[in-house]
């Protein structure tokens, strides 16, 4: 039976966070290291 | 010259006739037949903009029979009822009501599942209260519904919509995340956010669960989750939740749940889509001398038996159990892959409420992962007409999920979370800490997940259809 999750700290984005996930420049980047990801696990599983 | 039934045409069934087509085009004489009770191929992912009137049901859609007369695969629009394993042969219903015998040397089933809402009274937009984005037309009603709620709220009404799963056993929390972040962006973006409650309502143990039993990825030295990813979004857009509940019934405007703990809920709503539970569809198993043998062959919702380990508990269950070959014990050449093969357990923890009710998401075997299963399902098929042993694997315990939720849909202020974990089922025989490689997983929400999510309709529709260099796109 699962157990009833205990209250704890809430983790929060922050605004820089926020901010990082809308900055183009940034999520351009992370477009390129996330598609190679992906990339990488499509192939281990073909 | 062996024939080969494909029976479905989603993203196991259709993807298995395109590889399987590809690789016998050189090996001699063989045929494949797909029957589908639908002659479109729809890619699902993207209903959940269908849902809420940014994209039409058309886009997400494509014809099946130009694509299979083009990689020379016999095409059948009918609804499988009876499969014959001993003598090898299916029945079709076809759209004008005739039956039609289809022979076979080597069957997949890959069906989808069957929207189950009976299971919860007054569930579901055909005989309910609530919407659905599972299928195209349950899509462009649930817009139609949500673009009327707009126009309400526009001149000045406030309401309360709820969006998550309308059983304690339903699936596919992760469309339903996808859709309630879409409505909250829809509504901002439209200036009336403030008018409205959101709340979602799930089956889950914990919240970010999504049926995976949630995931675990590493964030400099934090090791993140999907819990906190999903609490921290949720606050972020004020939205609140309520989950470990199985929806008893609904009526027009209320919605009534049990949870894990026993207690009784009424939560009143003005809109409401609730994704149903699944089981398969229905097909009977008929032996040599007239015998239903359905049971034999399936588990109790219908789903085709693999070769999983069957019957273990939650707790014993682990990477070796889930099904590698899609191939039936008794039939073997059977095969089942996608939604329609019975898995041997849940990913998430299962609960039962005080009163017994059962309560636990059942594991999605959608998408990428259906794929996956056709693949292996078809080589292994084409191993066999060979006379080889089947050879190809493609275990939820050793593959990826790839996945990515979108929370709006723009080119400049979108955003998505962008989900891959490694395996699906968790591994604790190879990964003993988490049960997956946490070097290997990523849960990251941002405006790039917006592009893959665009660029993974066009290419996955691209790829589906089989134009020049489909094969490249993995």
């Amino acid at each position: 039976m699962p157990k009833k999750p205990t209250p704890k700290p809430r983790f929060v984005f922050t605004e820089a966070d926020k901010k990082r996930r809308k900055n183009i420049f940034i999520q351009l980047y992370r477009f390129i290291v996330l598609g190679l990801h992906f990339w990488k696990l499509s192939r281990m599983s073909h | 010259m062996a024939k080969i039934v494909i029976v479905g045409a989603g993203f196991a069934g259709h993807y298995a006739a395109l590889v399987g087509a590809d690789a016998l085009k050189r090996k001699g004489q063989h045929e494949i037949t797909v029957i589908s009770r639908v002659p479109k191929f729809t890619y699902i992912p993207s209903l959940v903009w269908v849902g809420v009137a940014q994209m039409e049901a058309e886009e997400t859609q494509f014809d099946l029979k130009p694509v299979y007369d083009k990689m020379k695969i016999n095409y059948i629009h009918g609804t499988v009822t009876e499969v014959h394993p001993d003598e090898q042969y299916v029945v079709a219903e076809l759209p004008n009501g005739e039956k039609q015998q289809v022979d076979y040397d080597f069957v997949l089933i890959a069906t989808g599942p069957y929207l189950n809402f009976a299971a919860t009274p007054g569930l579901g937009p055909e005989n309910g209260y609530t919407q659905s984005i599972c299928t195209p037309p349950h899509a462009t009603k649930a817009a139609s519904e949500y673009l009327e709620l707009v126009k309400r709220l526009e001149k000045g009404d406030k309401a309360k919509i709820v969006i998550g799963t309308g059983h304690g056993l339903a699936t596919c929390q992760g469309a339903a995340f996808e859709y309630i972040c879409n409505v909250h962006n829809d509504l901002v973006d439209r200036g009336l956010r403030d008018k409205v409650e959101i709340m979602w309502l799930s089956n889950e143990p914990r919240l970010g669960d999504f049926g995976i039993d949630g995931l675990e990825a590493k964030m400099g030295s934090l090791i993140y989750t999907s819990e906190m990813m999903a609490e921290a979004l949720f606050d972020e857009y004020d939205i609140k939740w309520e989950i470990r509940s199985h929806v008893r019934k609904v009526e027009d405007g209320k919605i009534y749940t049990v949870n894990l703990d026993g207690e009784e809920k009424e939560f009143d709503f003005d809109f409401a889509m609730l994704i149903p539970p699944f089981k398969a569809q229905p097909i009977k198993w008929i032996d040599k001398d007239g015998n239903d043998i359905t049971e034999k062959m399936c588990n109790p919702a219908g789903f085709v038996k693999v070769d999983a380990n069957y019957g273990k508990p939650y707790e014993e269950l682990d990477g070796p159990d889930w099904p590698k070959k899609y191939q039936n014990p008794i039939y073997k050449n059977v095969f089942a892959a996608g939604i329609a093969f019975a898995p041997p357990g849940p990913l998430s923890q299962p609960g039962k409420a005080p009163d017994g009710t059962p309560i636990g998401p059942t594991p999605p075997r959608t998408g990428y992962t259906a794929e996956l299963s056709g693949k292996a399902a078809i080589l292994n098929i084409i191993d066999m007409i060979e006379g080889k042993e089947p050879s190809h694997t493609a275990s939820m315990a050793e593959t990826p999920g790839l996945c990515v939720a979108s929370m709006k849909n723009h080119w400049i202020t979108g955003e998505a979370a962008t989900i891959a974990i490694y395996p699906v089922a968790r591994n604790y025989e190879k990964y003993p800490e988490y049960g997956r490689d946490l070097d290997l997983c990523v849960a990251e929400i941002g405006l790039a997940g917006s592009w893959f999510k665009a660029l993974l309709h066009y290419a996955f529709l691209y790829k589906l259809q089989a134009k020049p260099g489909w094969k490249l796109i993995p």
